[in-house]
Protein backbone atom coordinates (compact mmCIF):
# COMPACT_ATOMS: atom_id res chain seq x y z
CA UNK A 1 0.00 0.00 0.00
CA UNK A 2 1.00 3.62 -0.47
CA UNK A 3 -0.82 5.80 2.04
CA UNK A 4 -0.52 9.62 2.00
CA UNK A 5 -2.03 12.17 4.38
CA UNK A 6 -2.59 15.78 3.35
CA UNK A 7 -4.18 18.30 5.71
CA UNK A 8 -5.10 21.93 5.19
CA UNK A 9 -7.00 21.70 1.89
CA UNK A 10 -10.69 22.14 1.09
CA UNK A 11 -12.70 21.44 -2.06
CA UNK A 12 -14.57 24.67 -2.87
CA UNK A 13 -16.47 23.65 -5.99
CA UNK A 14 -17.02 20.86 -8.49
CA UNK A 15 -18.33 21.82 -11.95
CA UNK A 16 -19.11 19.01 -14.39
CA UNK A 17 -19.77 19.35 -18.12
CA UNK A 18 -21.54 16.63 -20.08
CA UNK A 19 -22.78 16.64 -23.69
CA UNK A 20 -26.42 17.51 -24.24
CA UNK A 21 -26.57 14.70 -26.81
CA UNK A 22 -28.12 11.47 -25.41
CA UNK A 23 -27.65 8.01 -26.93
CA UNK A 24 -29.87 5.09 -25.90
CA UNK A 25 -28.29 1.62 -25.68
CA UNK A 26 -31.69 0.08 -26.47
CA UNK A 27 -31.41 1.73 -29.89
CA UNK A 28 -27.68 1.14 -30.47
CA UNK A 29 -27.45 -0.29 -33.99
CA UNK A 30 -24.09 -1.98 -33.42
CA UNK A 31 -25.74 -4.28 -30.84
CA UNK A 32 -28.16 -7.01 -32.04
CA UNK A 33 -31.71 -6.13 -30.97
CA UNK A 34 -32.05 -9.38 -28.99
CA UNK A 35 -28.97 -8.52 -26.87
CA UNK A 36 -29.79 -4.91 -26.00
CA UNK A 37 -31.96 -5.43 -22.90
CA UNK A 38 -29.49 -7.92 -21.44
CA UNK A 39 -26.66 -5.48 -22.07
CA UNK A 40 -28.48 -2.68 -20.25
CA UNK A 41 -29.40 -5.00 -17.36
CA UNK A 42 -25.87 -6.28 -16.82
CA UNK A 43 -23.82 -3.17 -17.52
CA UNK A 44 -26.39 -0.93 -15.80
CA UNK A 45 -25.95 1.55 -18.67
CA UNK A 46 -29.04 2.71 -20.57
CA UNK A 47 -28.11 6.21 -21.73
CA UNK A 48 -24.80 7.69 -22.83
CA UNK A 49 -23.66 11.26 -23.45
CA UNK A 50 -21.40 11.78 -26.44
CA UNK A 51 -20.14 14.66 -28.54
CA UNK A 52 -20.40 14.45 -32.33
CA UNK A 53 -16.97 13.64 -33.80
CA UNK A 54 -14.59 16.62 -33.82
CA UNK A 55 -17.27 19.04 -32.59
CA UNK A 56 -15.35 20.15 -29.49
CA UNK A 57 -11.97 19.55 -27.85
CA UNK A 58 -11.15 18.52 -24.30
CA UNK A 59 -9.35 21.84 -23.83
CA UNK A 60 -12.43 23.80 -24.92
CA UNK A 61 -14.52 21.91 -22.36
CA UNK A 62 -11.96 22.63 -19.63
CA UNK A 63 -12.01 26.33 -20.58
CA UNK A 64 -15.79 26.42 -20.25
CA UNK A 65 -15.62 24.64 -16.89
CA UNK A 66 -12.88 26.92 -15.55
CA UNK A 67 -14.81 30.04 -16.61
CA UNK A 68 -17.85 28.77 -14.76
CA UNK A 69 -15.79 27.87 -11.69
CA UNK A 70 -14.01 31.24 -11.46
CA UNK A 71 -17.33 33.04 -11.89
CA UNK A 72 -19.14 30.93 -9.27
CA UNK A 73 -16.41 31.33 -6.66
CA UNK A 74 -15.66 34.95 -7.60
CA UNK A 75 -12.01 33.97 -7.94
CA UNK A 76 -9.75 36.14 -10.07
CA UNK A 77 -7.48 34.23 -12.48
CA UNK A 78 -4.48 35.97 -10.90
CA UNK A 79 -5.13 34.09 -7.63
CA UNK A 80 -4.64 30.60 -9.14
CA UNK A 81 -1.49 28.86 -7.92
CA UNK A 82 -1.69 25.64 -9.94
CA UNK A 83 -3.58 23.84 -12.72
CA UNK A 84 -3.55 20.06 -12.90
CA UNK A 85 -5.08 18.35 -15.96
CA UNK A 86 -5.93 14.66 -16.09
CA UNK A 87 -6.93 13.49 -19.56
CA UNK A 88 -6.15 10.79 -22.11
CA UNK A 89 -7.86 12.61 -24.95
CA UNK A 90 -5.90 15.83 -25.47
CA UNK A 91 -6.31 17.19 -29.00
CA UNK A 92 -2.51 17.05 -29.29
CA UNK A 93 0.09 15.62 -26.94
CA UNK A 94 2.38 18.64 -27.33
CA UNK A 95 2.04 21.03 -25.61
CA UNK A 96 0.40 19.96 -22.35
CA UNK A 97 -3.28 20.88 -22.00
CA UNK A 98 -2.57 22.73 -18.74
CA UNK A 99 -0.26 25.09 -20.69
CA UNK A 100 -3.05 25.77 -23.22
CA UNK A 101 -5.36 26.60 -20.32
CA UNK A 102 -2.69 28.84 -18.84
CA UNK A 103 -2.65 30.79 -22.09
CA UNK A 104 -6.45 30.92 -22.40
CA UNK A 105 -6.85 32.58 -19.00
CA UNK A 106 -3.59 34.53 -19.02
CA UNK A 107 -2.68 33.02 -15.67
CA UNK A 108 0.39 34.35 -13.83
CA UNK A 109 3.80 33.10 -14.86
CA UNK A 110 3.99 31.72 -11.32
CA UNK A 111 0.99 29.42 -11.91
CA UNK A 112 2.27 25.84 -11.94
CA UNK A 113 0.93 23.68 -14.80
CA UNK A 114 0.94 19.89 -14.84
CA UNK A 115 -0.67 17.19 -17.01
CA UNK A 116 -1.30 13.62 -15.86
CA UNK A 117 -1.90 10.73 -18.28
CA UNK A 118 -4.35 8.54 -16.36
CA UNK A 119 -7.86 7.29 -16.99
CA UNK A 120 -10.40 5.97 -14.52
CA UNK A 121 -8.17 6.38 -11.45
CA UNK A 122 -7.21 9.90 -12.54
CA UNK A 123 -9.53 11.98 -10.40
CA UNK A 124 -8.04 10.68 -7.16
CA UNK A 125 -4.45 11.01 -8.44
CA UNK A 126 -5.25 14.51 -9.68
CA UNK A 127 -6.71 15.50 -6.32
CA UNK A 128 -3.59 14.20 -4.58
CA UNK A 129 -1.27 16.14 -6.91
CA UNK A 130 -3.36 19.32 -6.66
CA UNK A 131 -3.40 19.30 -2.86
CA UNK A 132 0.24 18.26 -2.74
CA UNK A 133 1.39 21.16 -4.95
CA UNK A 134 -0.37 23.64 -2.67
CA UNK A 135 0.85 21.99 0.52
CA UNK A 136 4.48 21.94 -0.58
CA UNK A 137 4.81 25.53 -1.70
CA UNK A 138 6.64 27.79 0.74
CA UNK A 139 3.76 30.22 1.15
CA UNK A 140 1.61 27.37 2.48
CA UNK A 141 -1.62 28.62 0.95
CA UNK A 142 -3.20 29.03 -2.45
CA UNK A 143 -5.87 28.02 -4.93
CA UNK A 144 -5.74 25.37 -7.61
CA UNK A 145 -7.90 23.90 -10.36
CA UNK A 146 -8.08 20.18 -11.07
CA UNK A 147 -9.39 19.58 -14.61
CA UNK A 148 -10.15 15.98 -15.48
CA UNK A 149 -12.11 14.05 -18.07
CA UNK A 150 -12.14 12.79 -21.60
CA UNK A 151 -13.92 12.74 -24.94
CA UNK A 152 -13.61 8.95 -25.02
CA UNK A 153 -16.05 8.59 -27.92
CA UNK A 154 -13.35 9.69 -30.34
CA UNK A 155 -11.26 6.62 -29.42
CA UNK A 156 -13.99 4.00 -29.85
CA UNK A 157 -15.63 4.59 -33.21
CA UNK A 158 -17.42 1.40 -34.40
CA UNK A 159 -16.17 -0.71 -31.46
CA UNK A 160 -19.24 -2.59 -30.24
CA UNK A 161 -17.49 -3.67 -27.02
CA UNK A 162 -16.68 -0.14 -25.89
CA UNK A 163 -19.41 2.00 -27.44
CA UNK A 164 -22.24 0.86 -25.12
CA UNK A 165 -20.06 1.59 -22.07
CA UNK A 166 -18.38 4.96 -22.50
CA UNK A 167 -19.61 8.55 -22.36
CA UNK A 168 -17.86 11.90 -22.68
CA UNK A 169 -17.56 14.36 -19.81
CA UNK A 170 -15.19 16.60 -17.90
CA UNK A 171 -15.02 18.03 -14.42
CA UNK A 172 -13.34 21.03 -12.80
CA UNK A 173 -12.61 20.84 -9.07
CA UNK A 174 -11.50 24.00 -7.28
CA UNK A 175 -9.31 23.48 -4.25
CA UNK A 176 -8.12 25.96 -1.64
CA UNK A 177 -5.28 25.35 0.79
CA UNK A 178 -4.15 27.17 3.92
CA UNK A 179 -1.53 25.55 6.11
CA UNK A 180 -2.42 28.03 8.88
CA UNK A 181 -5.91 26.57 8.93
CA UNK A 182 -4.91 22.91 9.25
CA UNK A 183 -6.70 22.49 12.56
CA UNK A 184 -10.03 23.43 10.96
CA UNK A 185 -9.59 21.14 7.94
CA UNK A 186 -10.04 17.40 8.14
CA UNK A 187 -7.28 15.39 6.48
CA UNK A 188 -7.36 13.66 3.11
CA UNK A 189 -6.05 10.08 3.31
CA UNK A 190 -4.96 8.59 -0.03
CA UNK A 191 -3.93 5.15 -1.21
CA UNK A 192 -2.32 5.26 -4.67
CA UNK A 193 -1.28 1.93 -6.23
CA UNK A 194 -0.52 0.32 -9.60
CA UNK A 195 -0.47 -3.19 -11.03
CA UNK A 196 1.45 -2.75 -14.27
CA UNK A 197 0.80 -6.40 -15.16
CA UNK A 198 -2.74 -5.28 -16.01
CA UNK A 199 -1.66 -2.73 -18.62
CA UNK A 200 -3.15 -4.82 -21.43
CA UNK A 201 -6.69 -4.71 -20.00
CA UNK A 202 -7.31 -1.26 -21.51
CA UNK A 203 -4.89 0.09 -24.07
CA UNK A 204 -4.78 2.06 -27.29
CA UNK A 205 -3.29 1.18 -30.65
CA UNK A 206 -3.02 2.86 -34.02
CA UNK A 207 -5.21 1.57 -36.86
CA UNK A 208 -4.80 3.37 -40.20
CA UNK A 209 -2.95 6.18 -38.36
CA UNK A 210 -5.89 6.65 -36.01
CA UNK A 211 -5.66 5.93 -32.28
CA UNK A 212 -8.33 3.50 -31.03
CA UNK A 213 -8.93 2.20 -27.52
CA UNK A 214 -9.18 -1.55 -26.88
CA UNK A 215 -11.03 -2.84 -23.83
CA UNK A 216 -10.68 -6.42 -22.60
CA UNK A 217 -13.79 -6.71 -20.42
CA UNK A 218 -12.78 -9.95 -18.73
CA UNK A 219 -9.33 -8.67 -17.76
CA UNK A 220 -10.81 -5.43 -16.41
CA UNK A 221 -13.33 -7.44 -14.39
CA UNK A 222 -10.71 -9.83 -13.03
CA UNK A 223 -8.30 -7.07 -11.99
CA UNK A 224 -11.07 -4.93 -10.51
CA UNK A 225 -12.61 -7.68 -8.42
CA UNK A 226 -9.33 -9.27 -7.36
CA UNK A 227 -7.41 -6.14 -6.37
CA UNK A 228 -9.64 -3.08 -5.84
CA UNK A 229 -11.41 -4.32 -2.65
CA UNK A 230 -8.00 -5.13 -1.10
CA UNK A 231 -6.67 -1.72 -2.17
CA UNK A 232 -9.64 0.05 -0.52
CA UNK A 233 -9.44 -2.06 2.63
CA UNK A 234 -5.80 -0.99 3.07
CA UNK A 235 -6.94 2.62 3.14
CA UNK A 236 -9.83 1.85 5.49
CA UNK A 237 -7.28 0.54 7.99
CA UNK A 238 -6.12 4.17 8.38
CA UNK A 239 -9.58 5.61 9.04
CA UNK A 240 -12.81 4.71 10.82
CA UNK A 241 -14.87 2.91 8.17
CA UNK A 242 -18.06 3.23 10.20
CA UNK A 243 -17.97 7.03 9.78
CA UNK A 244 -18.08 6.79 5.98
CA UNK A 245 -21.59 7.43 4.73
CA UNK A 246 -20.92 7.71 1.01
CA UNK A 247 -18.73 5.63 -1.30
CA UNK A 248 -18.30 6.88 -4.86
CA UNK A 249 -16.72 4.21 -7.04
CA UNK A 250 -15.51 4.93 -10.55
CA UNK A 251 -18.51 4.05 -12.71
CA UNK A 252 -17.05 1.11 -14.66
CA UNK A 253 -20.13 -1.03 -15.16
CA UNK A 254 -22.75 -2.62 -12.89
CA UNK A 255 -21.12 -6.06 -12.83
CA UNK A 256 -17.79 -4.70 -11.62
CA UNK A 257 -19.17 -2.09 -9.23
CA UNK A 258 -21.58 -4.51 -7.57
CA UNK A 259 -18.82 -7.09 -7.16
CA UNK A 260 -16.49 -4.53 -5.52
CA UNK A 261 -19.19 -3.03 -3.26
CA UNK A 262 -20.15 -6.48 -2.01
CA UNK A 263 -16.59 -7.06 -0.81
CA UNK A 264 -16.19 -3.82 1.19
CA UNK A 265 -16.71 -3.70 4.96
CA UNK A 266 -18.43 -0.30 5.03
CA UNK A 267 -21.76 -1.14 6.64
CA UNK A 268 -23.32 2.31 6.86
CA UNK A 269 -22.46 3.66 3.43
CA UNK A 270 -24.49 4.32 0.33
CA UNK A 271 -22.98 3.46 -3.07
CA UNK A 272 -24.69 5.77 -5.57
CA UNK A 273 -24.52 5.03 -9.28
CA UNK A 274 -24.99 7.17 -12.36
CA UNK A 275 -24.32 4.35 -14.82
CA UNK A 276 -27.94 4.24 -16.00
CA UNK A 277 -28.11 7.87 -17.10
CA UNK A 278 -24.48 8.78 -17.85
CA UNK A 279 -22.50 5.55 -18.52
CA UNK A 280 -18.76 5.39 -17.88
CA UNK A 281 -17.26 8.88 -18.14
CA UNK A 282 -13.69 7.72 -17.35
CA UNK A 283 -11.87 10.04 -14.91
CA UNK A 284 -14.89 12.37 -14.64
CA UNK A 285 -17.21 9.60 -13.42
CA UNK A 286 -16.38 10.11 -9.73
CA UNK A 287 -17.07 13.89 -9.56
CA UNK A 288 -20.14 13.51 -11.80
CA UNK A 289 -21.59 10.81 -9.56
CA UNK A 290 -20.72 12.72 -6.39
CA UNK A 291 -22.42 15.88 -7.63
CA UNK A 292 -25.42 14.00 -9.00
CA UNK A 293 -25.92 12.40 -5.58
CA UNK A 294 -25.43 15.61 -3.58
CA UNK A 295 -27.85 17.52 -5.81
CA UNK A 296 -30.62 15.01 -5.03
CA UNK A 297 -29.81 13.70 -1.54
CA UNK A 298 -28.47 14.71 1.81
CA UNK A 299 -25.89 12.17 3.02
CA UNK A 300 -25.92 11.21 6.71
CA UNK A 301 -22.39 12.62 7.02
CA UNK A 302 -20.08 14.16 4.45
CA UNK A 303 -17.35 11.66 5.28
CA UNK A 304 -16.62 10.16 1.86
CA UNK A 305 -14.59 7.49 0.14
CA UNK A 306 -13.79 7.97 -3.55
CA UNK A 307 -12.16 5.15 -5.51
CA UNK A 308 -10.97 5.13 -9.11
CA UNK A 309 -9.51 2.12 -10.92
CA UNK A 310 -8.76 1.14 -14.50
CA UNK A 311 -6.31 1.95 -17.29
CA UNK A 312 -2.84 0.94 -16.21
CA UNK A 313 -3.95 -1.01 -14.10
CA UNK A 314 -4.02 1.99 -11.80
CA UNK A 315 -5.93 2.35 -8.52
CA UNK A 316 -6.45 5.46 -6.37
CA UNK A 317 -8.70 5.95 -3.36
CA UNK A 318 -9.20 8.80 -0.92
CA UNK A 319 -11.14 9.31 2.31
CA UNK A 320 -12.00 12.85 3.44
CA UNK A 321 -14.79 15.07 4.75
CA UNK A 322 -16.46 17.28 2.17
CA UNK A 323 -16.84 20.90 3.26
CA UNK A 324 -20.50 21.81 3.66
CA UNK A 325 -20.13 25.03 1.65
CA UNK A 326 -18.98 23.31 -1.55
CA UNK A 327 -20.60 24.55 -4.79
CA UNK A 328 -21.50 21.92 -7.36
CA UNK A 329 -23.22 21.66 -10.71
CA UNK A 330 -23.69 19.48 -13.78
CA UNK A 331 -23.90 21.57 -16.96
CA UNK A 332 -25.18 20.18 -20.25
CA UNK A 333 -22.86 21.35 -23.02
CA UNK A 334 -24.70 22.06 -26.30
CA UNK A 335 -24.11 19.64 -29.16
CA UNK A 336 -25.10 19.89 -32.81
CA UNK A 337 -26.71 16.46 -33.12
CA UNK B 1 -18.82 -27.73 -7.94
CA UNK B 2 -20.33 -30.68 -9.76
CA UNK B 3 -20.29 -30.96 -13.54
CA UNK B 4 -24.05 -30.63 -13.53
CA UNK B 5 -23.95 -27.43 -11.47
CA UNK B 6 -21.26 -26.03 -13.79
CA UNK B 7 -23.31 -26.77 -16.92
CA UNK B 8 -26.38 -25.30 -15.28
CA UNK B 9 -24.50 -22.00 -14.66
CA UNK B 10 -23.26 -21.91 -18.24
CA UNK B 11 -26.77 -22.53 -19.56
CA UNK B 12 -28.22 -19.93 -17.21
CA UNK B 13 -25.77 -17.17 -18.19
CA UNK B 14 -26.00 -17.98 -21.90
CA UNK B 15 -29.80 -18.31 -21.79
CA UNK B 16 -29.68 -21.83 -23.24
CA UNK B 17 -31.46 -25.09 -22.47
CA UNK B 18 -29.09 -26.97 -20.16
CA UNK B 19 -29.96 -30.28 -21.85
CA UNK B 20 -28.49 -28.91 -25.09
CA UNK B 21 -24.96 -28.39 -23.80
CA UNK B 22 -22.35 -30.88 -22.67
CA UNK B 23 -18.83 -30.70 -21.29
CA UNK B 24 -17.31 -31.42 -24.69
CA UNK B 25 -19.24 -28.58 -26.32
CA UNK B 26 -16.87 -25.98 -27.88
CA UNK B 27 -18.09 -22.82 -26.16
CA UNK B 28 -17.34 -20.49 -29.06
CA UNK B 29 -19.91 -22.35 -31.17
CA UNK B 30 -22.73 -21.65 -28.74
CA UNK B 31 -25.15 -19.19 -30.37
CA UNK B 32 -25.23 -16.79 -27.41
CA UNK B 33 -21.47 -16.81 -26.69
CA UNK B 34 -20.80 -13.05 -26.97
CA UNK B 35 -18.20 -10.88 -25.27
CA UNK B 36 -20.77 -9.70 -22.72
CA UNK B 37 -22.07 -13.22 -22.02
CA UNK B 38 -18.55 -14.61 -21.66
CA UNK B 39 -17.96 -11.92 -19.04
CA UNK B 40 -21.17 -12.96 -17.27
CA UNK B 41 -19.94 -16.57 -17.22
CA UNK B 42 -16.56 -15.51 -15.77
CA UNK B 43 -18.26 -13.28 -13.20
CA UNK B 44 -20.74 -15.96 -12.11
CA UNK B 45 -18.09 -18.67 -11.83
CA UNK B 46 -15.95 -16.34 -9.75
CA UNK B 47 -18.95 -15.61 -7.54
CA UNK B 48 -19.73 -19.30 -7.07
CA UNK B 49 -16.22 -20.73 -6.79
CA UNK B 50 -13.77 -17.87 -6.17
CA UNK B 51 -11.76 -19.01 -9.23
CA UNK B 52 -10.79 -16.54 -11.93
CA UNK B 53 -10.91 -17.53 -15.59
CA UNK B 54 -8.80 -15.11 -17.62
CA UNK B 55 -9.20 -13.79 -21.15
CA UNK B 56 -6.06 -15.76 -22.02
CA UNK B 57 -7.72 -18.96 -20.74
CA UNK B 58 -10.76 -18.34 -22.94
CA UNK B 59 -8.56 -17.72 -25.96
CA UNK B 60 -6.42 -20.80 -25.28
CA UNK B 61 -9.10 -23.38 -24.53
CA UNK B 62 -11.89 -24.76 -26.64
CA UNK B 63 -14.38 -26.86 -24.69
CA UNK B 64 -16.46 -26.33 -21.57
CA UNK B 65 -14.61 -29.28 -20.00
CA UNK B 66 -11.38 -27.28 -20.16
CA UNK B 67 -13.03 -24.35 -18.40
CA UNK B 68 -14.47 -26.74 -15.82
CA UNK B 69 -10.99 -28.08 -15.12
CA UNK B 70 -9.90 -24.54 -14.18
CA UNK B 71 -12.51 -24.12 -11.48
CA UNK B 72 -12.82 -27.64 -10.08
CA UNK B 73 -10.55 -28.68 -7.21
CA UNK B 74 -7.47 -30.59 -8.37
Amino acid sequence: MSIYKIQGGTIRSIVNLIPENIKDNLEEELIPVADRESLVAHTGIRYRRTFPMDSVTTTELFIQGISNTLHTLQWDASTITAIVCVTQTPETHIPAVSCLLHNAFNFNVSTTCLDINLGCSGYVYGLHQTLGLLQNQLEGKGRALLCCGDITSKLIQNDKTSIPIFSDGVSITAVEFDSNNEDNCSPFFFNLETLGSGHTAIRSEFVDNKEVMRLNGIEVFNYSVQYVPKHIKELLASVNAEDISLVILHQANKLINDAIAKRLPIPNAEFPSTLFQYGNTASASIPITLVDFLSKNKPKTKHLLLSGFGVGFSMGSVVFTLDSTVHFSIIEFPTDS
Amino acid sequence: MTEQAFLSIIADELMLDSTKIELDTPYRTLPTWTSLNSLLVVSRLHEETGSMITAADLAKFNTLAELYSLISPK
